[in-house]
């Protein structure tokens, strides 16, 4: 029987890198990439 | 081989495909991971923190795809991603630094406590002029105009 081994380590992490831009994202709304300050990041992320 | 720190605002633009300057921050992402790997990557729990709230907050992707992207996009190579501890040194290291840079946002100051901490002096960031004002970070370098 053959074993095929998954790709570990940093083989696979350039392989997922190299197909990111195939991959399905889901999204649950439009995105927002304006800049923003880390203050508001995580102060926003606390919020309710 | 070198060991640079990244930001959280790199990983996130090379992790999401739509983001405007995604192909930069990505070309410099991968050369950690290449065959032959130009440099590793050095982060902590803030810039892993940072990614997330980036992902879900901004890219709005679900939490459960965002956890799967940071983790087989990042950090899964123990090899080329050093994961640096912040303790109680580091995070009253961080505090002096922002005695002594109030207009530095904490979170950064803890990035750069743990730069100092460690000995790296470069790192990659979207905000390079953050860093600039740390006699001990000799490179703070933006991928998308380096």
């Amino acid at each position: 029987m053959t074993v095929i081994k998954a790709k570990e380590g940093s083989e696979a992490v350039l392989e997922f890198l190299d197909s990111l831009e195939n991959l399905r994202i889901e999204r649950t709304a439009r995105p927002e990439f304006a800049a923003v300050s880390k203050e508001e990041l995580w102060l926003k992320a606390k919020t309710p | 081989m070198t060991t640079a720190f990244i930001d959280s605002g790199v990983v996130w633009r090379a992790l999401d495909p739509l983001h405007p300057q995604h192909r930069p921050c990505l070309d410099v992402l991968r050369k950690a991971f290449l065959p032959k790997p130009l440099l590793s990557w050095a982060v902590n729990a803030v810039v892993i923190v940072e990614t997330m709230l980036l992902l879900v907050g901004r890219s709005k992707i679900p939490a459960g795809q965002a956890s799967r992207i940071i983790w087989d996009g990042f950090l899964k190579s123990e090899e080329r991603v050093v994961n640096y501890p912040v303790d109680r040194m580091t995070l009253k290291a961080a505090l002096d630094l922002n005695s002594k840079e109030p207009s530095t946002e904490y979170p950064d100051c803890v990035i750069a406590a743990t730069m100092k901490e460690n000995e790296l002096k470069v790192i990659y960031t979207s905000n390079p002029s953050h860093f600039r004002r740390f006699d001990f970070i000799k490179e703070a370098l933006d991928p998308v105009h380096h």
